[in-house]
């Protein structure tokens, strides 16, 4: 089958402008980054704060032009396709239910604004479209008039979700979509999320920094670390045996709702990376226990392990002195 | 930690009512809300959103929206009535004895000016200092926060930033005045795990250095377990059960608390292509008055007493209260499995 986005080495540079007689220096967002998501895939990108995951899901949606590389999406290459196109089969759903919606505007607008871009539907179609997709996402009646100052939290994730799906997209990109929703209500949208995923096919490109919710809702997951994809593959496999030391980091950070466990001791000593100034080769080398001299001095490729791929020097032969890829495959 | 209960508490809630007109009736987002906070303490409120969390807190601070009705037998933070202050005593109050941090990053920050600037500002205008002495103290709480390079960041704006680098900012910024209490609302809801820990263990540490106190308003449980002294879990604008943490986690009483619990993720894949378990049914409006138990329409241990007057505050064990007729013993819940298995 093929892939219905197809991401290929894409880079997105930001300037950052110091002094004002400074060179600007670069910033690399996203940094060579490369995945397939098929159809029907829910495909999470999961990492630090500030390691590109959001400007990535802003280039899916069109919203920045790469720097370099490019997103196919149905065999089209997004440059050739126009914002409306676009947005005809990409939507996003954003974290923030309170920021991503007009205060000014009642939910009937809000839901309906991607048609109104498109200014094809009736009044009658547009009423219908709108009462259908309500009903799909769990919202009442009632509250068709209402202003988003009116609702709560999960109730407005819940116009986000339904004004992103009222054109029938393919692909959604969820930005963090219940960060900001209580347990309740996330399992609430979660399970929205998963029935409307099965009733119309659709494809997610999927953004969290809860695994636990990463893992119960994922088929695959991406992990990020400075603008660059460290190890992708399928769920179990990559927050199961985790074969990159960050994933490894990354699980211990989980806090666990048992008060037993207090705060764990922090994960990484020392300060967090500069992006504008990233480290040398291999970014997570400071932070790496396994880090060895290959991995100062070159960026690891990409090395394939059953259904995973890394990129990190354990795995591709050059991290000297010892057997550690082995070991780190034999503890799994 | 334990607090430091010698000087009675800090922050000293006593029935709260906070309620707004609205077209269609009144909407009362905080029903006779008590609780006490202690010196060094951290306290977590937890509930479903739109219970009443963020604008119950807000109120204790001046912050509520203009037609709000605020009242309560007695709002004390530090030997001052918190509802009998003008605008300005409020104002100064709020940057150094008491910060807040907001759900939103961005109603702390202001688009149009840097970094630097605003932090700079909310300790000049207090007359904490120089100019240079506040960039400093900004550089310095910056880098706790785990922002790298704070001079390039000092001067950027806002849009410039992650989101979970504007938080950082903003909870920086809460630190500029090195206030008695803050009180965040989501203060991590948008840091990844590694970012979270650190910023969790910054205020721990504040805590335990200068005997800060902590108002956590979170709807993350992890968080909620590793870091409060005690929980007050909140619903349809009331607290229906509070307790210290470990009771509240390993004996939970009130029905929803118990479905609260139930419905976190579980951590070892093995929930994966099944559905989540929810609470049926939907939150009751706050409209207008709410006779007996709020939850009672989703309750699955509902009785007929449920449904008339108001529900009293009940306690077994000290210090651990709950609204509800009917505590039920918790059924073999497997949370407790979840958050043994590895990840
Ligand atoms: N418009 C912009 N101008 C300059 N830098 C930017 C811009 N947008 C993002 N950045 C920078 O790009 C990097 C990646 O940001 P991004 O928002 O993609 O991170 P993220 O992974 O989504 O983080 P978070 O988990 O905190 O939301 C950050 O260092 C950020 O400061
Ligand atoms: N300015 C306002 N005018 C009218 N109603 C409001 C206003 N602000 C909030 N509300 C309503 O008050 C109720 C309580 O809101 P609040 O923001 O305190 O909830 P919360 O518990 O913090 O929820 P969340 O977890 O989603 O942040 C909600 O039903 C909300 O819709
Ligand atoms: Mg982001
Ligand atoms: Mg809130």
């Amino acid at each position: 089958m093929t892939a219905l986005l197809d991401v290929r080495e894409v880079r997105v540079e930001f300037p950052i402008r110091r002094g004002l007689f400074q060179k600007p220096r670069i910033l690399h967002a996203v940094d060579g980054v490369s995945f397939t998501v098929k159809r029907g895939e829910v495909l999470s990108l999961v990492g630090e704060s500030g390691c590109g995951k959001s400007t990535l899901a802003k280039t899916l949606l069109g919203i920045h032009a790469p720097t370099s590389g490019c997103v196919t999406f149905a065999g089209k290459d997004l440059k050739e396709l126009d914002r409306r196109e676009i947005a005809r089969q990409i939507q996003p759903v954003f974290q923030d239910p309170y920021s991503s919606l007009n205060p000014r505007k009642t939910v009937e607008d809000l839901i309906a604004l991607p048609l109104d871009i498109r200014a094809q539907a009736t009044s009658s179609q547009r009423r219908e479209a709108v009462a259908e997709i309500m009903g799909l996402v769990g919202l009442s009646r009632r509250s068709i008039h209402a202003y988003p100052s009116q609702l709560s939290g999960g109730q407005r994730q819940r116009v986000a979700i339904a004004r992103a799906l009222i054109t029938r997209p393919e692909l959604v990109v969820c930005d963090e979509p219940t960060s900001a929703l209580d347990v309740s209500v996330q399992a609430q949208i979660l399970n929205l999320l998963q029935d409307l995923k099965e009733k119309f096919n659709l494809t997610y490109v999927f953004i969290s920094h809860d695994l636990n919710v990463v893992r119960h809702f994922s088929d695959r997951v991406a992990v990020m670390y400075l603008g660059r994809v460290v190890e992708l593959g399928d769920t179990e496999e990559v927050l199961g045996r985790s074969l990159h030391p960050y994933t490894r980091k990354l699980k211990q950070g989980v806090l666990v709702p048992d008060p037993s466990h207090r705060l764990p001791p922090p994960i990484f000593d020392g300060g967090f990376p500069d992006p504008t100034n990233p480290p040398s080769g291999c970014h997570f080398h400071p932070r790496c226990p396994d880090a060895g001299e290959a991995c100062t001095a070159r960026r690891p490729g990409t090395v394939r392990h059953g259904s995973s791929t890394v990129a990190c020097h354990l795995y591709t032969g050059l991290a000297t002195g010892h057997d550690a890829a082995n070991e780190k495959l034999e503890d799994a | 930690m334990a607090a430091k209960r010698d000087n009675g508490p800090l922050l000293d809630v006593q029935d709260l009512n906070v309620s707004i007109p609205t077209s269609s009736g009144e909407l009362t987002v905080a029903r006779g809300i008590s609780y006490q906070v202690w010196p060094g303490e951290t306290l977590a409120i937890v509930g479903e959103s739109g219970c009443g969390k963020s604008l119950s807190s807000l109120a204790l601070i001046g912050l509520q929206p203009r037609r709000a009705k605020v009242s309560a037998v007695r709002c004390r933070f530090d030997g001052q009535d918190l509802l009998s202050l003008d605008a300005k005593q409020m104002t100064d109050l709020r940057g150094t004895k008491l910060a807040m941090i907001f759900q939103d990053p961005m109603t702390s920050l202001n688009p149009v000016y840097t970094i630097g600037d605003q932090l700079a500002e909310v300790y000049t205008c207090h007359g904490l200092g120089t100019k240079r002495d506040a960039v400093d103290r900004a550089t310095f709480l910056l880098e706790r926060v785990g922002i790298k390079n704070a001079a390039v960041r000092l001067g950027q704006y806002p849009h410039q930033l992650s989101g979970g680098l504007r938080q950082r900012v903003v909870i920086a910024m809460a630190m500029m005045c090195s206030p008695k209490l803050i009180i965040a609302d989501e203060p991590t809801t948008a840091l990844d795990v590694t970012v979270q820990a650190v910023i969790l263990g910054l205020l721990k540490e504040l805590q335990d250095e200068f005997g800060m106190a902590l108002v956590l308003i979170t709807h993350d449980l992890g968080v909620v377990a590793s870091v409060s002294d005690r929980v007050a879990v909140m619903y349809a604008g009331r607290i229906m059960e509070t307790g210290a943490t470990d009771q509240v986690f390993n004996s939970p009483t009130h029905p929803y608390t118990q479905g609260l619990l139930d419905c976190i993720p579980r951590a070892d894949g093995r929930g994966k292509g099944t559905r989540l378990h929810t609470i049926p049914g939907m939150v009751p409006s706050l409209v207008g008055r709410i006779d007996g138990c709020a939850f009672r329409n989703r309750c699955s241990r509902v009785v007929p007493a449920c449904a008339t007057g108001e529900i009293a505050v009940r306690s077994d064990t000290q210090g651990h209260d709950y609204r509800c007729v009917h505590p039920g013993d918790r059924l073999l819940a497997d949370w407790r499995v979840r958050a043994e298995a590895p990840v």
